[in-house]
């Protein structure tokens, strides 16, 4: 006869397994990681500044919180005015890059889908580069055209690229995808070059929106990007559980009662979105939306629910590690911080590739 | 009686030609049906209608009410479907994967309950399932994977199961394995069971009924001993047949093969053996 969940018993009760959401332990690993990210990220620079001074600053700035860090008037402001936007800017970009690198990699079911891979930073780029040459914006201010421009063009260069590389409902588990994704980058990067030719007066100002401000940012930049990363960042994560009915494909999951094409959908327009704006401020980083999606799924689990929250978590970590590699290591000259990405993430795509192509 | 599914005059026409004709199939609530015919018959056709696919004309009801006029979530809670090739996310632990079933049942949100929880872990533990609850879906054998996804649809708690050929790629061990698990599954909860088939001698010992489709229209529908019958075995598939009954209900079906086996040539048989002499000289 079959077990009634009430007939299991306390005993049995306990071996239930907890189902796919995310542990505390993962959530408080996730949050420290973030935490010590951003005391390295502020702590090291050109000025030494001691690392306590450094938390006791922070922790100044809560509200209702008066602490005495012992910081001159001088340090205060390289910490709070200089570092602190950076790094903060640094996480909220790695955590809309991972994000977006997760949820494209969920809904192609393709471990090779990211934001470059995909041309959605070419296609951002073409976007902004039609707003600004037609004046109708110059990317500095909430609401202004530029992003919403960009997120089209990325939005646009996805359509194209999944069309091409996965059909409907297929799983792309193959190059098919990136393929794709090269084409389209390599045609709108193409129509961006002929736009800017025609328009040569605007290329300082297009180039600067492109290559980002993550060297120089300041809180306002912060500001400038913080509502997208929380509507993107909110979205994705409470779309988490649809995605992973999705994992089954989209034909099981219309049989489960879900509305695949709806979550897909949704899904594509947040994360290029998330990837257009990350784009707009730090111009382009390559592959941190592929090696940290797959270093979390690797060691957290599969699931939607685990990989976009620690996603975001661990990606706004190694992006603000990586932006102190990035600015150190031939201080006092800084190098671009996709260097860096690429550095680490060439090898890891070449790795999850020839993984795909052995399955 | 309403039946637990309802094909009222259904015709599917893909690319201008009917792939199925006219059929008016009736599953009586509680029965085992099972949905036979040669290769591209419109088996796979009639089973799709019950889900993404909208007939040319005619309709699908389910306990009475038109598959067009309910949502996706709504049909999900009155019928599961086991695919011919499921999907296997990589990674995905066999637990989470179960839990999957629960989807109609949850709200807006996709938010596991505690007793969609206890509900998957029952199955599991019935289906004896519960020790590989943490292991990824794709380290399982194929049997196992059968399984899973068996266990899904149960963990669904519909009132009909359909089950698109639920014995491909399995050995004839786990074949019977999953069919007497649908058996006793049928027994304990009364659903409906619905099969599409290509081992008539399978179908001939599990379904209570038998529909046969031949190019796209329907043979022969009733129990296995009036439908499995030689003749209209040799009029559907082209082989001849020999039926008995089975003690259990049922029939059982050998199918026979149509010629002589033809002569090998006196060479091959000879090489056989002189590579057998060689063998025994070595050892």
């Amino acid at each position: 006869m079959t077990p009634t969940p009430e007939s299991t018993g306390p005993a049995a009760r306990l071996d239930v397994p907890r189902g796919p959401r995310l542990g505390v332990a993962w959530l408080a690993g996730g949050c420290a990681a973030l935490f010590v990210a951003a005391i390295v990220g502020i702590w090291i620079g050109p000025v030494r500044v001691s690392p306590g001074g450094v938390i006791l600053e922070l922790l100044d700035r809560l509200p209702i919180v008066t602490i005495d860090s012992g910081l001159s008037d001088f340090e205060q402001t390289i910490v709070w005015d200089i570092r602190a936007p950076r790094v903060v800017l640094g996480m909220l970009v790695g955590a809309m890059l991972c994000s977006s690198g997760a949820t494209y990699q969920g809904v192609f079911r393709n471990a090779l889908a990211d934001p470059y891979s995909l041309g959605v930073a070419a296609g951002a780029g073409l976007g902004a580069t039609i707003a600004i040459v037609n004046r109708l914006g110059d990317g500095s201010g909430v609401g202004d055209p530029v992003p919403l421009f960009a997120f089209g063009g990325a939005l646009l260069a996805v359509m194209v690229a999944s069309t091409l590389g996965a059909p409907r409902g297929a799983p792309s588990a193959n190059a098919n995808l990136v393929l794709a994704g090269v084409a389209v980058a390599a045609f709108l990067t193409s129509i961006q070059t002929y736009v800017l030719q025609r328009n040569t007066e605007d290329l300082r100002k297009v180039y600067s929106w492109i290559l980002g401000r993550l060297s120089t940012s300041s809180w306002g930049e912060v500001q400038l990007v913080l509502p997208y990363a929380i509507v993107c960042c909110t979205g994705l994560l409470l779309l988490a559980s649809r995605l992973d009915v999705l994992a089954v494909g989209e034909d099981e999951a219309t049989m489960l009662g879900a509305s695949p094409a709806g979550i897909r959908i949704v899904a594509l327009a947040l994360a290029s979105f998330a990837a257009a704006a990350a784009v707009a401020v730090s111009g382009l980083i390559v592959f941190v939306g592929l090696i940290v999606p797959h270093a979390v799924r690797r060691l957290g689990g599969v699931t939607h629910r685990r990989v976009l929250p620690l996603s975001m978590l661990f990606g706004g970590a190694f992006l603000a590690l990586t932006d102190v590699v990035a600015r150190t290591i031939q201080a006092p000259r800084e190098l671009p911080i996709g260097v860096v990405t690429a550095c680490i993430g060439a090898p890891f795509f070449l790795h999850i590739l020839r993984r795909q192509a052995a399955v | 009686m309403t039946p637990a599914i309802h094909w009222q005059g259904v015709t599917i026409e893909r690319g201008g030609l009917p792939v199925v004709r006219n059929i008016d199939l009736r599953v009586p609530v509680g029965a085992w049906v099972s949905v036979l015919g040669p290769n591209g018959a419109g088996k796979t056709s009639l089973i799709r209608c019950l889900t993404d696919l909208r007939p040319t004309s005619g309709t699908v009801s389910i306990d009475g009410i038109r598959l067009d006029e309910v949502t996706p979530r709504q049909r999900a809670q009155r019928i599961a479907l086991v695919p011919q090739h499921p999907v296997i996310p990589p990674g995905l632990p066999v637990f989470d994967y179960v839990l999957l079933g629960r989807t109609p049942h949850q709200g807006f949100g996709y938010r596991a309950s505690r007793d969609d929880l206890r509900k998957t872990h029952a199955v599991m533990q019935r289906l004896e399932l519960d020790r590989f609850a943490r292991r990824p879906l794709d380290s399982l054998s194929g049997g196992e994977r059968q399984r899973a996804v068996l266990a899904r649809a149960i963990a669904q708690e519909t009132a009909t199961v359909v089950l698109d050929e639920p014995t491909t790629f399995l050995d004839v061990g786990h074949q019977y394995d999953v069919l007497e698990l649908v058996a006793e599954m049928r027994a304990e909860r009364g659903v409906t069971v619905v099969t599409t088939m290509h081992d008539l001698a399978i179908a001939g010992q599990f379904a209570d009924r038998v529909a046969i489709v031949h190019q796209g229209a329907l043979l022969a529908e009733g129990p296995p001993s009036e439908t499995l019958t030689p003749e209209l075995i040799a009029t559907a598939w082209g082989v001849d047949a020999a039926v008995s009954p089975d003690p259990n209900g049922g029939v059982h079906v050998n199918i026979r093969r149509r010629r002589e086996p033809p002569a090998l040539p006196a060479s091959s048989t000879s090489t056989l053996t002189g590579s057998l002499e060689a063998i025994q000289e070595r050892s």
